[in-house]
């Protein structure tokens, strides 16, 4: 008896299976719910577009900026060659005129006064001097707007005639003929 | 038991044009896309979410998926099939969302009490069921799908699907003959 209950059973549930609709009819209208939310995703949809813009202008602005500047240094690096490079040129000249000023120094030398027993100090100085302005000129030439270093550059080479000009006051030694 | 696969039936003569239409953005078009099926969508929330309250909302929620979704469509399978699995992980994410935790193991309180007494109808006694058995129950044997969907589509084993839908088979079996019993007057069988 309780077998052929749940037979029965069974063969209805497949029954309401087979019968049960396929559509139900909801107990309220939803449309104009869903039109609503619709709207708003419209909205949200176009709103996404104008953030987009924005970002892309923004990002649009970032990329002019920075190649802006990036031309701006390219100028710069390319205008300061040439500004170095008038300097450079300066800085030679300065280098050639002082070189001939100590070569004029040496011609009217009177003395031998690197043979003075204080010559010895004052050869020092001067040859320390002389790599030091090496080393400064060399420095003036990767930076040459470096208006420091053109002072203590300057200074070197002034300190250098003085030098050298005082030597020629020390009493020694006449120099040998031909000298 | 396992009834076919029921999708959305096509409405070939118009319905691609509706589609797109709507993708478009044609509101109208999109309107009678949702008349022709908006009752199927309903039926299959209503059948996983086995609350009329759930359901409106998850059909809402289907509909306005669809409308953003649209797009996307490329003909590649039939709208219909597209519909109603967009539908499903619709209805199944609305069910996640206002799940509780007892109501994966018993039936809600306020379904049972709306359901009336008569049986005839397959819908009423499914709300009877606890959650978990219900959507299996629903899946494969109203919808088609097999156990190893199922079990992809819920995020559970195929074993612990086959073993929901024989309880839920069960339950209903026990739910028609106790109602059997009753027309009969048989009222001594609602003490068991």
């Amino acid at each position: 008896m309780r077998e052929a209950t749940m037979s029965h059973a069974h063969a209805k549930l497949s029954q309401l299976i087979n019968q049960a609709p396929r559509e139900i009819q909801p107990q309220k209208e939803l449309w104009q719910d869903i039109e609503k939310q619709l709207d708003k995703a419209e909205v949200q949809q176009s709103q996404q577009p104008k953030r987009i813009k924005r970002v892309a202008v923004a990002s649009i602005a970032l990329a002019v900026g920075l190649v802006a500047s990036n031309i701006w240094q390219q100028k710069a690096d390319i205008l300061t060659p040439n500004e170095p490079s008038a300097l450079l040129t300066t800085l030679a000249d300065i280098k050639d005129q002082h070189q001939q000023q100590v070569d004029l120094l040496s011609r009217q030398q009177l003395t031998n006064w690197q043979a003075s027993t204080l010559a010895s100090p004052l050869e020092k100085g001067i040859e320390q001097l002389r790599k030091a302005a090496e080393q400064i000129y060399q420095a003036l030439r990767q930076t040459p707007n470096d208006k420091e270093l053109w002072q203590l550059w300057l200074w070197t080479q002034q300190r250098e005639l003085e030098l050298l000009q005082q030597g020629q006051k020390l009493p020694v030694t006449t120099l040998p003929q031909g000298a | 038991m396992t009834a076919q696969r029921q999708v959305i039936e096509p409405t070939p003569l118009i319905e691609p044009e509706l589609i797109d239409k709507a993708k478009h953005g044609d509101k109208q078009a999109f309107k009678q896309l949702y008349q022709l099926h908006h009752q199927r969508v309903y039926a299959l929330c209503l059948r996983i979410t086995g609350q009329a309250s759930l359901a409106e909302e998850a059909t809402q929620d289907c509909f306005v998926r669809l409308w953003q979704k649209l797009p996307q469509f490329r003909g590649e399978s039939q709208f219909t099939t597209w519909l109603h699995s967009l539908s499903v992980n619709q209805a199944l994410s609305s069910v996640k969302k206002h799940r509780s935790f007892w109501s994966r193991f018993v039936s809600s309180e306020t379904d049972i009490q709306s359901v009336s007494d008569e049986y005839e109808n397959l819908d009423k006694l499914l709300l009877k069921l606890p959650e978990r058995a219900r959507i299996v129950f629903v899946l494969h044997a109203l919808e088609g799908y097999k156990h190893q969907e199922v079990a992809q589509l819920m995020g559970i084993a195929p074993g612990t699907s086959k073993a929901q839908y024989h309880r839920a088979q069960k339950l209903l079996e026990a739910l028609i003959d106790k109602d059997s019993t009753n027309a009969g007057g048989h009222n001594e069988s609602c003490t068991r």
